[in-house]
């Protein structure tokens, strides 16, 4: 079996002509842990979202588990979302539904049954430690709460890969410690984590796999690095 | 999709609607003011083509005998005239009824007309009524042939005219009608594009966690036909009631003027305006949730 995501000389270029990647090579594992380090502009979300489908490579190949991301049908994209969990910045939650109402969100859109969803989004509530948060709204609830709701929401389908995009960059320190320690968890647990980052600290501090980009390309991939901008 | 998924998007249609009230009932509002439009003209068209059709009524051909024709002759070319195409009905009109109505015509004056009892110029005639107004013409020009007939008279011109009239009132009518449903659309499809774009993060955020269009679609569209059809109605009903309103007014103050029956055009206008709201509705949130879709 291959590597669960592969990058084949990918390049991008936006329709303003402004290139935000430049034929990037890289491989990920099944079960690693990978951070993508690098200043702002230099390309992190566009790598991600290529990843989920929200941007496709101007060239080259995008590949996820057995799907082509780069020549997926539009039909296709909803089931290889499925398998893949996204977090923001932003968090991204209906502001106008419970916690409980937003991670069974994302069980809902697969067309999971109501005994599933009663069963699976407590459960997930649970790991994430917000359960007794359930009938809450978003905006009752701190932000690294909300980071933890929406990393509920990713994790809610079991998805194989997760992707985080700055995930702490609206929270203080101590928060984003609480919501790296979450992110290791799941990778323990067997998912694939990937999480962009300027969190230099956190990223010097767990040791993992460190991709650096700088303006496009690819700039270090070290097994047990530290932060580099 | 399972059932629980359709109700899912039932409810969520529902909620949303009621989450965004304003937008409701100014989509409402929108939708029925349009249609309370459309509905009026209907219901105008009908009464039109009504008039058309009691004054088209109204024109027949006179077909004069000859005055050698006898009674077998007679009979024969009534029998010849149950068999042309396109009449409707035909009565005799003898010498003697001819000069009896021309005695009526004349009234108090029926001395001046003394005396001419004995010699009666008069020729006998047929009156005949066609089917289609357009097929004046051509009955006129078959019973001429007829062996027995010396002349045949009809208001070409007056008919000409009327059918004239009668085509581009409807014609007109018909255009009206689909002039005003393109602009209700485009004035639905305005609204609803507002009630998508407030929405457009919530879209967006279904999409990325692997919602298909249509579990996107469905609720939305749901929700533009609900709005549509509650509009629908409304307008309706508020024609249906001004209607009958109109017709009772002149119909007691105006009654030679043959209007159609609220009964006869009351269902067919709430049927139009309840149909158009659905198709409105719906073609509106498709159009204008397109956009948003592509994430």
């Amino acid at each position: 079996m291959g590597p669960l995501i592969r990058f084949v000389d990918v390049t991008k270029v936006y329709e303003n002509n402004c290139t935000a990647l430049r034929g990037i090579n890289l491989s990920i594992e099944k079960g690693e842990f990978v951070f993508i380090t690098g200043a702002s502009g230099a390309g992190k979300s566009t790598l991600l979202k290529m990843i989920y489908g929200e941007e496709f490579p101007t060239s080259g190949r995008v590949i996820v588990d057995s799907w082509d991301v780069s020549k997926i049908p539009r039909k296709k994209l909803p089931y290889l979302r499925r398998s893949i969990g996204v977090v923001f910045q932003d968090f991204k939650l209906l502001p106008d539904r419970t916690v409980f109402e937003n991670v069974a969100f994302a069980l809902r859109v697969t067309d999971a049954s109501r005994l599933a969803i009663r069963r699976r989004v407590p459960a997930v509530l649970e790991l994430c430690g917000i359960k007794d948060k359930s009938n809450c709204r978003p905006d009752e609830l701190s932000g690294g709460e909300q980071q933890r709701v929406s990393l509920a929401r990713a994790l809610v389908n079991n998805p194989i890969l997760l992707v985080a995009d700055e995930p702490t960059g609206n929270l203080d320190p101590d928060t984003a410690r609480g919501i790296f320690a979450l992110l290791e968890d799941v990778n323990d647990m067997g998912t694939t984590v990937i999480v962009a980052t300027h969190a230099q600290a956190m990223v010097d501090h767990m040791r993992k796999r460190v991709v650096t980009l700088r303006d496009g390309i690819l700039q270090g991939d070290e097994a047990r690095g530290i932060y580099r901008a | 999709m399972r059932s629980s998924t359709w109700a899912y998007m039932a409810g969520e249609a529902l909620a949303s609607l009621r989450r965004n009230r304003f937008m409701t009932i100014a989509s409402i509002t929108t939708v029925m003011l349009c249609l309370l439009v459309l509905g009026a003209v209907y219901t105008f068209t009908c009464n039109v083509a009504k008039l058309a059709e009691v004054a088209e009524a109204q024109v027949e051909i006179r077909a004069y005998l000859s005055p050698k024709v006898d009674e077998k002759a007679l009979r024969a070319i009534q029998e010849q005239l149950k068999q042309i195409p396109g009449i409707q009905s035909f009565e005799y009109i003898s010498k003697e009824k001819a000069l009896e109505r021309m005695k009526q015509q004349f009234g108090d004056k029926e001395g001046l007309l003394d005396g001419i009892d004995k010699i009666n110029p008069l020729p006998a005639s047929f009156e005949i009524k066609v089917a289609e107004p357009s097929m004046l013409s051509g009955v006129a020009e078959t019973v001429k042939a007829l062996s027995g007939i010396d002349e045949v008279d009809y208001q070409k011109e007056l008919v000409d005219k009327l059918l004239l009239v009668t085509r581009t009132m409807r014609f007109g009518s018909v255009l009206v009608v689909v002039g005003l449903g393109v602009v209700t659309i485009f004035l639905i499809a305005n609204t609803i594009r507002l009630t998508v774009y407030a929405r457009r993060k919530e879209i967006a955020i279904m999409k990325l966690v692997g919602a298909t269009d249509s579990l996107v679609r469905i609720p939305l569209v749901l929700e533009g036909v609900l709005l549509g059809v509650v509009g629908g109605i409304a307008a309706g009903l508020i024609n249906n009631v001004v209607y009958a309103y109109v017709f009772k007014t002149v119909s007691s103050s105006m009654p030679f003027i043959p209007l159609v029956l609220p009964q006869a055009v009351n269902g067919k206008v709430l049927a139009i305006t309840a149909g158009a709201g659905i198709v409105i509705g719906m073609v509106g949130s498709v159009v204008s949730m397109r956009r948003f879709l592509r994430i």
